[in-house]
């Protein structure tokens, strides 16, 4: 079953098994200002993961949705940090290949593109990157593109880091030393989220 | 103690925020050099996609800072502020992780150590030595203006700066009181804009950014301030779509400027798509747009 499979993943992830303290009070869902636009709120989707329906789970769009504002993190009376897990649920779920066609997975592969070439933001490039995957958007935003450049507030021009291919480099390395076997020792793996179970 | 100061990627493109953070500086003649070759903190996006390299980003940044012999960095942005600070809490818990940041990091010749405190930019114009610089410069105390302070999310969430609490921050009020502002009682001060999302579920952020800014005008505020770009931009921008009348949003520096007695130019003001022509009038009465229920 792949689903208890992925169940016992995040359970043996150092800190994933913190959604075992989840009582279901709902204080995560009521403070999310994102949840009305989410297929679950967070108390349903870790009632669907501590159920093992991970097919379901990862199929929502809810931990995509996600502003990260902490209030749930923050608010949480078990002290889980939901927030980080939403992160978490995003590594694995692209680590997956449940791809979702969803606007937020295409700007943070927009913003992460332009990163790694230029090695800062520019908000230009990362919209041309990301409006290539979301056409639609462009004829939404051109007016506010025009009134942003006019005020100098959107600028064409790139600023690089000195040395991109050394930039580059170093993120290369960091991905590599990624794949070289799982959390080490001691590691909370699921980085952020360690705490002991109550 | 030496401090050196982080943009951030979107510093450049705020509205008036660099020009007023530099103008101020100098003439407060407080020097705060730049991060050398700084790069992208990796905000939400890297921590959503690539972990270590989301670790690695701004341990780069904080390497670089020490290497400069900093032992505060200071940043103008809530996603840098609370990136770097995740960052650092992270790396001081696992000494694995961190050597394995620090492998990443030796392609390029830097190394972590985590000794560098990472402070938000206004948290730096609080700090007494600090703000006694430029409490004595105050020339037009703003009295005629009522403020809302807009925190944001990241300011004080997952991590406060140690004083503050996490949705009710009081920083930036004592702040604006020390400018001379009325402050209003915000209750929306910590409520998420939506952040990056504002591109991708606009259909779900725009009701945010309104309840914010109407909280604000019941309230009684002429502007909302802000300590954050993308705070900024989004409770700034998509007002034309919310049908709600215009409510300015300027930052936290560009109010300081005006009280030194600066111009609005050089404070960027001019970049504002609300304008903010209240603070040009000391003293006069000035009409809040109309309420629209």
């Amino acid at each position: 079953m792949e689903a208890r499979g992925l169940l016992k993943e995040l359970l043996e992830m150092p800190g994933g098994d913190q959604i075992l303290k989840c009582i279901q009070c709902g204080t995560c869902t009521g403070s999310c200002p994102m949840a009305q636009a989410m297929d679950y709120g967070p108390r349903r989707l870790f009632a669907m993961a501590k159920g093992g329906d991970f097919h379901e789970v990862f199929k929502a769009n809810t931990y995509w949705i996600c502003a990260s504002c902490y209030f749930c993190t923050v608010r949480c009376p078990r002290g889980i940090k939901i927030t980080d897990i939403m992160y978490a649920l995003k590594r694995m779920a692209v680590a997956r290949g449940y791809a979702p066609r969803e606007r937020s997975v295409y700007i943070y592969q927009a913003f992460k593109e332009t990163v790694e070439e230029y090695g800062r933001l520019s908000e230009a490039k990362m919209m041309q990157k990301y409006l290539k995957k979301s056409p639609l958007d462009a004829v939404k935003n051109a007016s506010l593109g025009l009134k942003l450049l006019l005020k100098r507030r959107m600028e064409l021009k790139v600023r690089p880091v000195k040395d991109p291919a050394a930039f580059k480099a170093m993120l290369t390395k960091a991905r590599e030393l990624a794949r070289e076997g799982e959390a080490p020792a001691g590691s909370s793996g699921l980085c952020g989220i360690k705490g002991d179970i109550l | 103690m030496k401090t050196v100061f982080y943009p951030g990627c979107t510093l450049k493109s705020a509205a008036g925020y660099q020009e007023s953070i530099e103008a101020v500086l100098e003439a407060l003649e407080i020097s705060l050099p730049e991060v050398e070759d700084w790069t992208c903190c990796g905000a939400t996006a890297y921590f959503s996609l690539d972990e270590m390299a989301a670790l690695v980003l701004p341990a780069r940044v904080m390497a670089i800072a020490e290497e400069m012999g900093a032992q505060q960095v200071v940043t103008p942005c809530n996603a840098c502020y609370a990136t770097l600070r995740k960052a650092r809490a992270i790396l001081a818990d696992e000494e694995e992780l961190k050597s394995r940041v620090n492998q990443a990091l030796a392609v390029g010749n830097k190394l972590y150590r985590g000794r560098v405190q990472v402070r938000h930019l206004l948290d730096f114009f609080m700090e007494p030595q600090v703000r006694q610089v430029w409490k004595t410069r105050i020339r037009r105390p703003l009295d005629h203006l009522s403020l809302a302070p807009y925190y944001g999310c990241q300011y004080t969430r997952p991590q406060t700066n140690g004083e503050d609490h996490p949705e009710r921050p009081r920083t930036l009020d004592l702040f604006l009181e020390e400018l001379g502002a009325r402050v209003v009682d915000f209750t929306a001060k910590t409520y998420c804009c939506g952040a990056a999302q504002m591109v991708t579920h606009e259909e779900a952020c725009l009701p945010l950014v309104k309840r914010i800014l109407l909280n604000a005008r019941q309230k009684g505020a002429q502007a909302v301030v802000a300590i954050c770009p993308l705070c900024q931009f989004n409770l700034e921008v998509p007002q034309a779509k919310l049908d709600m009348g215009s409510m300015p949003v300027v930052y936290f520096t560009q109010l300081l400027g005006l009280a030194m007695g600066m111009d609005e130019r050089v404070l960027g003001l001019k970049k504002l798509l609300v304008p903010f022509k209240v603070a040009l009038h000391s003293g006069v009465p000035t009409k809040t747009p109309d309420f629209v229920g």
